[in-house]
């Protein structure tokens, strides 16, 4: 038993386990990871054909998902056992600190103070002391020993954390389209986790700069209901995450999901006054002006044209939304024509002297929200906590002692010392103020 | 205005580099003097450059001062980290008064800032997409760009001593340093093939990186590339020991330099783990949903944190030879710079801000 712990808590045994868990981190960031289409694409862009078989291997492998098989989890459990037993170690040092008074004093220093007078002035400096028959001993900066007891138990604590958000928390998405909602979480592996409450969601807006493709803001606007009734109303934000009842919500993806309940919000300038609201959906017939009737037939999220003027829809994001209008009079068609979104003018109809100005789509985006429960995350955090203070710790408070006799010499105290410092190459150095008093 | 600057700033450390080298070969004090003063001033020249961009950023697109700094895209965070490392290291000249460090210095970050320029990474300003738009960008970026830049002074450090202690070219710390040397300068020429060929296509946005070489379509390419670099390789392990009798002649203190690649890297070390991950985690946790999702950047972050920590608990232990220290810190400074460059430009994922 006594053999098998020194193993598990020596030096070599901890290299090992580190070597192996830097291998595996290796391969896994170039193994695609996890399941999806993303991870289907690259592999096909390795392997071509066979990239169905690859990835049937990397399944059966665990490769696929590296960090969460059993032989990494294992390996990190036995890094865990291997920093706790190292850091046991450790302990009797912290408590104890340099106790061999049998030291060879080689330093000295020659001062005019009495013996009582060189103990007061070391104790206001700070220095704490003790005595063991004619040789003294006084130390500083006590509680650097602890330093990488504190920041090891910092590291345990995290991923203690780790450990317990992986077997008491999850981590899956929900899609929301505007207007509808939600009570359950998709896992990773296809599950679904309860939460307990509705999300609803009441609108998503996704901001780009300027006339460019770049992305400014992704908002979502969630209400969350518990028994029909709504309890809270908030907007999500990138970075700025939701929080109920221990599950937190986050903006990761959005996306547009064309359907039958989606609906055109736009207006109408007559002779650039007279404005009237609409909200149309699609296929529905409505009154523009006058004899004329209008009716939204298509919808395009980013509409962009090819070099012969033909318009096609560049991508998914609603980067420059437009609708397609097509104009009656009398059940004869007579018009269409695209109404972009960010160029107010392509509404401008001269025949009937309107314009028709395109405001928003709604029901036809959803809103991808990243939901975790995670129970360990405090747990992570204390850890970052501990870690920071280990550090602390260890960079400001360097353990020192100095040991040292007093004896009368030609009217003055012969002082015979030696310093015995934690850390061999220090940032800072108590004995440099021990010197000092008595230079 | 901007790139005028900077290009000002790049030749200053190049400059400050010749008479560093010079200053080493013929001890005039002089010439230490005034490669010291290029220093000083290619870091005034650079940290308004930088200034004027924080200022313009903001001016431009800045909803807040903290959130406009200048370090979000590959252009930025290399000048960023040149402009660093000369400040550390002029820090460092005026504590310790030893120049011998400030040839290799002033050569990486002259040669950083110039190479930018002339494979023109996009050195447009860009406004922030979502993720970073939060004020722990300047708190977790530019701590792991402090840290890296430990990480460089240590690495420099350690391969002064390297090349000064291995004597035999049958000793493995001789085969390992000849052996990098000959790699990185093999792929110093790639870089340069590519952006002559770029050059001469004038089409910087088709600049894809190696594809003069290791990346080429032509297998014959790849080959004559493999074999350059062999080539290069023997090279170093052939000419090292004259190298090492041409800086033996600086009579650099070996052991100073052992010491000083330990307190750089226990510098990075403590600036990495608080700077680079547990911010790093706390921000992930509030943009991504999740402190940790070992995404690229954050295990090849994790591998280098590990290696760096087998190296300081390999010196505390003493168990170590003072070589075999040294090769971990110049492996530990190779995997920062994967982390930071190869994760971007080869491996795709969250951190997905630094392409070219």
């Amino acid at each position: 038993m006594k053999k098998i712990i020194n193993f598990l808590g020596s030096a070599g045994f901890a290299v090992v386990l580190v070597s192996l868990i830097a291998v595996l981190s290796v391969a896994g960031s170039f193994i695609p990871q996890g399941d999806g289409a993303a991870v289907m694409d690259k592999l096909s862009s390795f392997f071509g054909s066979d990239a169905a078989q690859v990835h049937a291997f990397l399944i059966s492998t665990g490769l696929i998902d590296v960090y969460g098989s059993a032989p990494f989890l294992v390996l990190m459990f036995l890094f865990a056992v291997n920093l706790v037993l190292c850091t046991l170690k450790l302990v009797p040092f912290a408590r104890k600190g340099f106790n061999n008074y049998n030291v060879k004093l080689a330093e000295t220093a020659s001062v005019s103070l009495t013996e009582a007078e060189i103990a007061e002035k070391l104790a206001k400096a700070g220095w704490k002391s003790s005595r063991e028959g004619s040789v003294y001993r006084v130390s500083r900066h006590a509680c650097g020993r602890y330093g990488v007891i504190i920041l090891h138990a910092g590291i345990v604590a995290v991923l203690l954390g780790a450990f317990i958000g992986r077997t008491a928390g999850f981590n899956g998405f929900m899609n929301i389209l505007e207007g509808t909602y939600d009570d359950v979480a998709v896992l990773p592996s296809g599950e679904l986790a309860s939460l307990g409450f509705e999300v609803r969601c009441d609108d998503f807006e996704a901001e780009y700069y300027a006339g460019t493709s770049r992305p400014k803001a992704y908002t979502s606007r969630v209400t969350i209901l518990e028994n029909g009734a709504e309890v809270k109303s908030a907007d999500i934000d990138v970075n700025h995450p939701l929080k109920y009842k221990g599950v937190v919500f986050y903006q990761t993806n959005f996306g547009v999901y064309p359907n039958k309940n989606a609906r055109v919000r736009f207006h109408t300038e007559k002779n650039g006054s007279e404005r009237k609201d609409m909200e149309v959906s699609f296929g529905e017939l409505f009154m523009l002006t006058g004899d004329y009737a209008g009716k939204i037939t298509d919808f395009a999220p980013t509409l962009a044209s090819d070099s012969e003027g033909r318009i096609y829809s560049a991508s998914d994001e609603m980067n420059n939304p437009a609708f397609l209008l097509e104009v009656y009079k009398v059940d004869e068609p007579v018009l269409r024509g695209w109404i972009l979104k960010n160029r107010p003018e392509s509404g401008f109809i001269g025949e009937l002297g309107l314009s028709v100005v395109f405001d928003g789509l709604w029901g036809i985006e959803y809103t991808g929200l990243s939901v975790k429960k995670d129970p360990g995350t405090p747990i992570v955090y204390a850890g970052f906590a501990i870690i920071f203070l280990g550090l602390i710790f260890i960079y400001f408070f360097n353990y020192t002692a100095v040991f040292f006799t007093v004896e009368d010499k030609d009217g003055k105290r012969l002082i015979r010392y030696a310093v015995r410092r934690q850390r061999r190459y220090p940032f800072v150095k108590p004995d440099d103020g021990f010197k000092r008093l008595f230079s | 205005m901007l790139t005028d600057l900077t290009a000002v700033s790049g030749l200053l450390y190049l400059g400050a580099m010749v008479f560093y080298t010079g200053f080493l070969f013929f001890r005039k004090m002089w010439l230490g003097r005034a490669a010291t003063v290029l220093c000083v001033l290619g870091v005034l020249f650079h940290a308004g450059a930088f200034l004027f961009r924080w200022k313009s950023f903001y001016s431009l697109y800045g909803d807040s001062l903290l959130r406009s700094v200048p370090i979000t895209n590959l252009y930025e965070s290399l000048q960023f980290f040149a402009l660093l490392l000369m400040v550390v290291y002029i820090i460092f000249e005026f504590k310790s008064r030893m120049r011998a460090a400030g040839a290799f210095a002033a050569a990486v970050a002259g040669a950083t800032v110039l190479f930018i320029d002339a494979v023109g990474a996009s050195g447009q300003m860009q406004p922030l997409v979502p993720a970073l738009q939060s004020n722990w960008l300047l708190a977790h970026v530019s701590l792991s760009f402090i840290a890296y830049v430990f990480f460089a002074l240590s690495a420099i450090a350690a391969f002064l001593y390297l090349i000064l202690t291995s004597a035999k070219r049958t000793s493995a710390a001789y085969i390992f340093w000849t052996a990098v040397v000959g790699i990185a300068t093999s792929g110093l020429f790639a870089l340069i093939f590519d952006g002559v060929i770029a050059y001469f296509n004038g089409d910087l946005a088709k600049f894809r990186l190696f594809s003069a070489t290791l990346n080429n379509s032509l297998t014959a390419v790849k080959l004559m590339f493999l074999f350059f670099t062999m080539f290069v390789v023997l090279f170093f392990w052939y000419e090292g020991l004259n190298i090492r009798k041409v800086l033996g002649r600086f009579e650099l203190d070996t052991d100073k330099l052992d010491v000083l690649t330990y307190k750089f890297a226990v510098m990075g070390f403590a600036i990495f783990t608080v700077g680079g991950l547990i911010f790093g985690a706390v921000w992930a946790e509030q943009a991504w949903g999740r402190y940790w999702s070992w995404d690229p950047k954050e295990t090849w972050a994790f591998i280098t944190w590990l290696v760096y920590g087998v190296y300081l608990h390999g010196r505390i232990t003493g168990r170590w030879s003072k070589s075999l220290a040294a090769c971990l810190a110049v492996i530990g400074f190779i995997l920062t710079i994967f982390t930071y460059l190869g994760v971007n430009l080869l491996l795709s994922g969250l951190h997905s801000y630094g392409s070219l």
